[in-house]
């Protein structure tokens, strides 16, 4: 057996190993958004997906459907430098962290146990936005990156350009408890703001 | 009949999500495939229960379910651009690095030579079985893995990685 049999039969075991339960009730509400998406591409909406030169370090997606193409709501920045979890409010800037609710929950990784633990993220997640390293991703495109901070978790998020072809659903289904726990962080913010500091 | 068709989907339903998986890299496509599977199978539950193998059955819906979504238009979307990522300082682990490579390489073969290598390396079976499954002769089945190992070596992201093995 060659190194590259054993490194297929472990990336192929560390891959299934990510699969657990869904949510039934989720996962039926998935299909169904799925099947509405693959009627306005039978409609006539075309999706280009946008594969980084860079694998493995991330995956885009621009669509050129109307519905895609909005300004999302809010930016959330998250620095290496900066905390992520900030103890205090920053001046000037308050985050409004919009979520998706109605996303499906899927653990996203147990590689990476805490936001601050993230090293950069760039998640995209029905218009919501999070910046890493205070970069934007490109216009128009879509990518996710996530790794805890020795790197490891990337290979669990950025995945092949099938699993964005139901217009990134399973990309926000990995991305919910992303924003789960960064919704404490919002949290954080709006208490501050509302002290007025 | 139901209790024992209601024992195996329990038993198999992970297996044939994971298998699913591996096949499509998407959770929800892989639910969708095994959720098929498993319909198909309890439609013909006693027949496959008195072969003892309903497992096999499955699978083989599943990849022949694959190949036929991928005829449809939904999965005509194709690569036409390259990002521009923005220039970052971090280090990976290079095992991490490799595998999430390896694995967008598999993830780009053709669905039979993907099938053949998850059937090969993940759920283990011989060429035999595997022919089986993709209903096709165990010479195409080595005629598969070798062009889906080929591939793996000779493509632009693994080919350094394949390259560093002895």
């Amino acid at each position: 057996m060659t190194d590259l049999d054993t490194m297929i039969r472990d990336c192929l075991q560390e891959r299934a190993e990510t699969v657990e339960y869904a949510d039934p009730v989720a996962g039926a509400r998935e299909r169904s958004r799925r099947k509405v998406r693959r009627q306005q591409i039978a409609a006539g909406a075309t999706t280009t997906l946008v594969v980084a030169a860079g694998v493995p370090l991330g995956l885009a997606l621009a669509s050129h459907h109307p519905a895609r193409h909005r300004q999302p709501a809010v930016v959330v920045q998250a620095s290496p430098t900066q905390s992520p979890q900030p103890p205090s409010c920053p001046s000037g800037r308050v985050p409004n962290l919009t979520v998706d609710e109605s996303a499906a929950p899927q653990p996203l990784s147990n590689l990476i146990h805490d936001v601050a633990d993230a090293r950069i993220y760039f998640v995209v997640a029905n218009g919501v936005v999070f910046h890493a390293n205070g970069q934007a991703p490109p216009a128009r495109s879509y990518l996710l990156i996530v790794t805890n901070r020795s790197g490891a978790g990337a290979q669990d998020i950025v995945t092949s350009p099938d699993a964005f072809t139901a217009g990134g659903k399973s990309l926000r289904d990995r991305a919910h408890d992303y924003v789960e726990k960064l919704k404490g962080w919002n949290a954080t913010f709006a208490g501050c703001q509302a002290k007025g500091s | 009949m139901g209790a024992e068709f209601d024992e195996w989907a329990v038993a198999r339903g992970p297996a044939l999500i994971r298998f699913g998986y591996l096949l499509t890299g998407d959770r929800q496509l892989a639910q969708d495939l095994s959720q098929e599977a498993l319909t198909r199978v309890h439609r013909r539950w006693r027949r496959l229960a008195d072969e003892g193998n309903p497992d096999a059955y499955a699978r083989k819906i599943m990849v022949n379910q694959l190949t036929s979504w991928r005829r449809r238009r939904s999965f005509s979307e194709r690569v036409t651009d390259t990002a521009e990522l923005p220039t970052t300082t971090i280090e990976f682990d290079q095992t991490a690095i490799d595998r999430q490579a390896l694995w967008v390489t598999i993830q780009s073969l053709p669905t039979r030579q993907r099938a053949v290598v998850v059937l090969h390396f993940y759920e283990d079976l011989d060429d035999d079985a595997i022919a089986r499954i993709l209903g096709c002769a165990a010479s195409t089945v080595r005629v598969h893995l070798r062009r889906a190992l080929a591939a793996l070596r000779t493509h632009p992201v693994t080919r350094d990685f394949a390259g560093r093995t002895p």
